[in-house]
């Protein structure tokens, strides 16, 4: 049982009727008292001890007005004369024997004049018609209707329960109405001659569960209440929107508030405007985790809702709201000045404009940076001629590298070449499951100057030439690089060198599905041998992908590192370049066999079609990939291409 | 073995090197941007991010344009370039990685690769290179 609310000073409205909060300031309150005169459970008599203890003893007048209505049977076993009085109703003697041992069977509860319902701490009110199943709905909800003239209400999640299905459950969020709903217990008189029992709990513990159902109703309701010209959302009143009903899904509940709030973030980040309003909302808390996702919206309405405290805003804070309506909120009427409510809110939410529907002098902000970095790009080219070649020595390399024997790249590096290689975890910052996969594999030759401080393993971990080079390659695990990942920066251009960094994604090749997904960046100094080009220094940093990274990885749009031109380039001799000097055309059936390998895993499609389309390309690997990636764009692949 | 030798003393050098231009460089960029483009030469290049600027002036002022910066390196690799590239020049290529902020933006990782060389008796950028760690719009 909770408390919670026992603290909370009420709206105007509510001090005519629950004395609670009075009681605590003045000590005692005898407005509502001298009708309920001496029963001993009600409270009247207990106003001074409460005055001194009023937390627990509230907990415990609560208490008893559960435990009233707890040991209520859900139409089971009692006997009927339980409710059944007849119609005149008045009680002249004590027959209710399930009441036995609970003070109230002293009660003459034909004169009680008015049951004071306590408050609910989540604002919400069950109400609970044992024995109405029978009757018609409208009847039911007229009838009860009228006798709280000239109060209205309209039930929320009305549905049937216990066994039989006759009790009728229903929810109001009124506290007046429910006030007065607890008063007419047993005084409505129904055709077939019985008195219905109206019994009224605050629901202090709400605990809602979404299942999936609900939530994809959740989902068209806010589908059906988003309005994408102007980017808005009106959640106003969400419990009572008509495809709800039957169902209780208060958006003051955590469960509930969460939920809606995720499907904001994931089927519109770019929302501009929130409607909250009339939703009885007490805490903010759910907005908090969000706020850096919701970096558009620009007019949030919270009117009407139950926010106590300034500091309930503090959940809003980072957001870019220029226009705020808090009307009719619990905090409003704590303002003497309105100048001091401005102040307060603006405090959080600094660029505000706008104020419960009042135009705010626009606010005088620090000068602060606001300078955003300039937008990423893809390649850079120091020189449009160095593309090809470029292009050509990367596709080569990785076709070989990403292949199951790394052996032929021996020839893509100068006698005297150096590679060396470092690894590192991101940042603790921003980290997900997927960054934390462990980097073992590249740790032994791990070559990190901020933590190999040894002289002499530094020496050592520098490979140099090809046998330490080749070695150190094939023992890293075998990898499937994604080529639409690569950023391919072209530094230096010149007949002696040529400088390239490339980096990007690869995917370990364990054959499972959850192969790690490691981001890379090389840095190659490459220059010409022969007819061809060879690597003679080369640093390579391996790291875990962002979630970012990998989620955009791999994914199916098969476009070249670049574009690479229609016509046949002419074909430069790169890798492997002292052993094939003739280039690619006339590779041996082994690099034929890798390239279809390449394209397989590449595209997708089956040995069959890879090999075909490598064919028609006249075996130039590259070629091959982008008259996929067009054909592909285009639609024109067959299904069977990609049959295995 | 005297080449060999040389080879290794050249090797604990330029790791050296290394660590000492770093902890100039991020220095510099976080805090006296207005003195970077002393360390490049004349025609170096720099790469931020897929955008190219060349000579020391157009590298100033791009990087005077930046936010504010804040760069933490976690990972450092150096090599010397191979003397036959580079006619004997005495050449390092720099690789460093680690995780920096802009303004008010929030963390992300980097890579950023450097190749110095020595002209006269200060090591000066040819070439500079940054990308942030982040899938690459095509």
């Amino acid at each position: 049982m909770s408390n919670r609310g026992s603290g909370r000073p009420f709206t105007k409205s509510y001090y005519e009727h629950d004395n609670r909060g009075a009681e605590g300031r003045t000590g005692r309150s005898v407005s509502f008292k001298s009708s309920t005169g001496g029963n001993p459970s009600r409270g009247g008599i207990n106003s001074r001890n409460r005055s001194r203890n009023n937390g627990k003893t509230w907990t415990k007048q609560i208490q008893n007005y559960l435990t009233h209505d707890g040991d209520y049977d859900m139409g089971g076993n009692g006997p009927r004369n339980d409710f059944s009085h007849p119609v005149d109703g008045r009680r002249k003697y004590n027959n209710n024997r399930r009441r036995g041992g609970n003070g109230r069977q002293h009660s003459p509860a034909p004169n009680r004049s008015f049951r004071r319902l306590p408050t609910s701490s989540t604002f919400w009110y069950k109400i609970i018609v044992p024995h109405a199943g029978r009757y018609d709905k409208k009847w039911l909800i007229d009838t009860l209707n009228a006798s709280l003239v000239p109060t209205t209400f309209t039930p929320i999640g009305f549905h049937h329960e216990a066994q039989g299905k006759d009790t009728v459950v229903f929810y109001l969020d009124d506290f007046q109405a429910a006030s007065k709903l607890s008063n007419m217990d047993k005084r409505i008189s129904t055709e077939d001659g019985f008195k219905l029992m109206v019994l009224v709990r605050p629901l202090n513990n709400l605990n809602i569960v979404l299942n999936e159902p609900l939530k994809e109703t959740i989902k068209t309701v806010m589908a059906k209440r988003f309005r994408p010209d102007v980017k808005s959302l009106d959640l106003s009143r969400f419990h009572s929107d008509p495809e709800l009903e039957g169902k209780f899904v208060p958006l003051n509940q955590r469960t509930v508030f969460s939920c809606v709030l995720s499907l904001v973030v994931e089927h519109c980040p770019s929302l501009h405007a929130l409607d909250l309003s009339h939703n009885q909302i007490y805490s903010l808390e759910g907005v908090k985790t969000l706020v850096s996702k919701l970096s558009n919206l620009r007019i949030l309405h919270l009117a009407n809702n139950q926010l106590e405290k300034i500091s309930g805003l503090d959940a809003l804070k980072g957001l870019g709201v220029e226009e705020l309506l808090m009307t009719s909120n619990p905090v409003c009427g704590k303002y003497a000045e309105q100048g001091a409510y401005v102040t307060d809110v603006r405090k959080r939410l600094p660029k505000l404009l706008k104020l419960d529907s009042v135009d705010l002098p626009p606010p005088i902000l620090f000068d602060v940076e606001t300078t955003q970095i300039p937008p990423s790009r893809g390649s850079y080219l120091c020189a449009e001629e160095g593309k090809d070649i470029a292009r050509q020595f990367l596709e080569q390399y990785y076709a070989l590298y990403d292949s199951a024997n790394r052996e032929p790249l021996r020839d893509a590096y100068h006698a005297s070449a150096m590679l060396s290689m470092s690894c590192n975890y991101p940042s603790s910052h921003s980290q997900g499951p997927k960054e934390k996969a462990m980097l073992h594999a590249y740790k032994s030759n791990n070559r990190n100057l901020k933590q190999v401080m040894d002289l002499d393993r530094r020496v050592r971990l520098l490979m140099c030439g090809h046998e330490e080079i080749m070695k150190h390659l094939c023992s890293l695990p075998a990898s499937q690089h994604d080529p639409n990942s690569f950023a391919v920066d072209l530094l230096l251009y010149t007949p002696q060198l040529i400088q390239l960094c490339v980096c990007g994604v690869f995917r370990e090749a364990r054959g499972t599905a959850h192969s790690p997904m490691r981001a890379f960046s090389r840095s190659l100094i490459i220059v010409p041998q022969g007819q061809g080009f060879c690597i003679v220094n080369e640093t390579i940093t391996v790291t875990n992908a962002t979630s970012a990274q990998a989620n955009a990885a791999f994914k199916t749009s098969l476009v070249p590192v670049a574009p690479a031109p229609l016509v046949s380039a002419p074909v430069v001799p790169l890798v492997p370049v002292p052993v094939s000097p003739v280039g690619i055309v006339n590779q041996d059936l082994e690099a034929k066999r890798q390239m279809v390998e390449h394209v397989v895993r590449t595209t997708g499609m089956n040995l069959i079609w890879s090999e075909k389309c490598l064919l028609e390309s006249n075996w130039n690997l590259e070629q091959a990939l982008f008259a996929f990636a067009e054909y592909h764009r285009q639609g024109s692949i067959p299904e069977e291409a990609f049959a295995r | 073995m005297i080449a060999k030798e040389q080879l290794k003393d050249k090797i604990r050098n330029a790791c050296n090197v290394a660590e000492e231009f770093t902890k100039l460089y991020y220095e510099s960029i976080d805090r006296m941007r207005h003195q970077l483009s002393r360390h490049y030469i004349d025609t170096a290049v720099l790469v931020w991010n897929g955008t190219g600027s060349v000579g020391k002036d157009q590298i100033q002022k791009f990087l005077e344009a930046l936010p504010s910066s804040q760069h933490t390196v976690t990972s450092l690799d150096c090599q010397p370039v191979l003397e036959e590239a580079v006619a004997g020049q005495f050449t390092l290529l720099i690789q460093a990685a680690g995780h920096v902020h802009f303004g008010s933006g929030e963390t992300k990782p980097f890579q950023q690769t450097f190749l110095i060389t020595a002209a006269a008796d200060k090591w000066k950028i040819v070439s500079d290179c940054f990308r942030l760690q982040e899938p690459i719009e095509s």
